[in-house]
């Protein structure tokens, strides 16, 4: 989960592609690992094959909006994967269980591909993930996008399109609520 | 304690994707980039737009959602396989020979065109309220979404959306509602937990509108459509089949040969399930303005798809009457593993359709119906609706479209 570390040329990479398409690949080729792993983390790998490729077709899509002067291509791309994350769950609230769909669709994944909330059950312990809930979502934002994906806070703050010194605020909000859950789990034990 | 650390270690670490997802997700990428290579549209212009979000416009979110609503549902279904069939008070499926489907979808080619794209639509989901009076349901979660995209050269799409009250879903349950008190909010279980809808409106935002798609429409496969693009589809069934329920032409739109090579495309690489063919079909038909010919094909298309039968006497949400195209019943379990509350467990199977209005051959609505009651469900009875897209409007007029102000009835 490193960050590739040609920053400049993912911008320039960015830019060439408004007049040769084809370019665009390369962003993806440098980025999916990284966007599907971030995304599976948050909400199982079921959803993430459709929300890691959406990530890109929407990049591509809007690349011409790309401003280079607010930050790198990585924390773009991880901007829009977080806010379609968030449109999953939202989407979750709206159709309840509309969706035996793709269940239904895919009977092989099973326990392993079954979501709850942001957190996939079968690897978070559920004390974790009963904390985890406990969170506001730009709280969730926040904390997952460094515990999944290792962005900085200036990458975050670049990704939510939020000021640097909220990240830093929710973070440390975010702490303190998931150490109280946390803590309070253990001792009950 | 570092939780960061905690929730690092709690997640494990997720596993890559396979070779299969990888060269899946470049493909449609792929696609996209060849779809505006052959578009003759001039390329996006160098100078950065106005940059405002990362992204807007609902309906982006709104195709996504759709998607991801299939991902959020495994977090409280188990889906045990298909229903066995009729046990109980299961509503049988009136089956018509695919010829009476045909009628409805010749209607379907009857219908105008004009200088804009509306569409109207209202989405929500059906709960059971268990007061001490007696159980009644409700449809909430309710929105309505408009959109409207004036085609050509300085066109563009706007959207806007508003949340809907929540009301009792039938003349019966809005009894047992007033025994209750008439209360003005419903506290219901959702996914994995409890959540509040009240009987207010909200009103309409100021609208988004998308600077990307200028005048442009989302295709099938990811691609941008001109109007006139969706002029050259086909219309007979059988090649509207091969665009739309399989990967093989990303939606009439040949894979270019050196895209084929190079990702090793193969027809029939991902086949799609009946339910994958109803789903796109709705998509299709609601968002894309096909020309009515098109749309007339595609519906027979769909009728004609091995899994997918015709169903009489169907009821929408908005108690319009309707022909529908249906997948067979699936049965659902809900357990208690996220908590899910003793109320909610249980069994139950339902059936998913495209809802068409017999007489004019338009789609109606998008709907999950209950057909054997157990579980949440246990007390309704079968063809109630439990997650719905309804349209109020879908199609070309010639005046300015203007999101309605008077709420649907």
């Amino acid at each position: 989960m490193s960050a590739p570390p040609a920053v400049e040329d993912d911008a320039r990479i960015v830019a060439a592609s408004l007049g040769e398409p084809e370019r665009f690949t390369g962003v993806y080729d440098r980025h999916y690992t990284a966007v599907y792993r971030y995304v599976s983390g948050r909400l199982g790998q079921q959803a993430a094959d459709d929300v890691a490729a959406e990530t890109f077709l929407i990049a591509f899509r809007r690349r011409a909006d790309f401003d280079p002067g607010r930050g790198a291509v990585r924390a773009w791309l991880f901007g829009i994967a977080t806010r379609l994350v968030a449109q999953h769950h939202r989407a979750e609230e709206r159709h309840y269980r509309a969706l035996a769909r793709v269940g239904v669709d895919r009977p092989h994944g099973g326990d392993e591909d079954r979501v709850v909330a942001a957190v996939d059950a079968r690897t978070v312990q559920p004390r974790l993930a009963a904390a985890l809930r406990g969170l506001s979502s730009k709280e969730r934002d926040v904390v997952l996008l460094v515990a999944l994906a290792d962005l900085g806070h200036e990458e975050i703050a670049t990704a939510l399109g939020i000021p640097y010194g909220t990240v830093g605020s929710r973070l440390n909000r975010a702490r303190g609520k998931l150490r109280a859950a946390l803590s309070t789990a253990t001792e009950g034990q | 304690m570092d939780e960061i650390r905690m929730v690092r270690d709690g997640y494990g670490s997720p596993r890559p994707p396979t070779k299969d997802e990888t060269a899946t997700a470049r493909m449609q990428l792929a696609a996209l980039i060849a779809a505006e290579r052959t578009d003759t549209a001039p390329a996006p212009a160098p100078a950065p737009a106005p940059r405002r979000r990362l992204f807007g416009g609902w309906r982006l979110k709104l195709g996504v959602g759709l998607l991801a609503a299939g991902t959020a549902a495994a977090a409280v279904i188990v889906v045990t396989g298909q229903d066995d069939g009729p046990s109980g008070r299961t509503t049988p499926p009136v089956a018509m020979g695919e010829g009476d489907f045909t009628q409805v979808a010749a209607k379907a080619e009857l219908a105008p065109t004009g200088k804009y794209w509306a569409s109207d639509e209202i989405s929500g989901a059906l709960y059971v309220i268990r007061p001490k009076s007696g159980p009644y349901a409700i449809f909430g979660a309710q929105s309505e979404f408009h959109t409207s995209t004036t085609t050509g050269e300085k066109g563009g799409t706007t959207y806007n959306t508003r949340d809907l009250p929540a009301r009792p879903a039938t003349p019966e349950d809005a009894a047992a509602w007033k025994r209750a008190g008439s209360p003005s909010s419903f506290k219901v279980w959702s996914n994995d937990h409890y959540w509040t809808y009240t009987t207010k409106a909200g009103s309409w935002g100021e609208g988004e509108s998308d600077a990307v798609k200028d005048g442009k429409f989302y295709g099938p496969g990811g691609t941008l459509l001109t109007k006139d693009d969706f002029a050259t589809l086909p219309t007979d069934p059988s090649a509207l089949a091969k665009a739309f329920f399989s990967y093989e032409g990303w939606g009439g739109h040949p894979v270019a040969p050196f895209l084929k090579e190079k990702f090793k495309v193969k027809p029939g690489m991902k086949n799609m399930t009946p339910r994958m063919k109803l789903v796109e079909t709705g998509r299709a038909l609601r968002n894309m303005p096909l020309p009515p010919k098109v749309r007339a094909g595609l519906m027979r298309a769909l009728a004609a798809q091995p899994g997918i039968q015709t169903v009489k006497g169907a009821v929408d949400p908005a108690g319009r009457k309707g022909i529908a195209l249906a997948i067979a019943p699936e049965r659902i379990t809900r357990t208690a593993e996220y908590g899910t509350p003793k109320a909610e467990q249980g069994a139950f199977s339902e059936r998913t359709e495209l809802v068409f209005d017999p007489k004019t051959g338009e789609l109606l609505a998008e709907q999950t119906v209950l057909t054997t009651p157990g579980g949440a469900y246990a007390q309704l009875k079968p063809g109630a609706v439990l997650n719905y897209w309804i349209l109020r409007q879908a199609g070309w007029t010639d005046t300015k479209p203007k999101p309605p102000a008077q709420l649907p009835s």
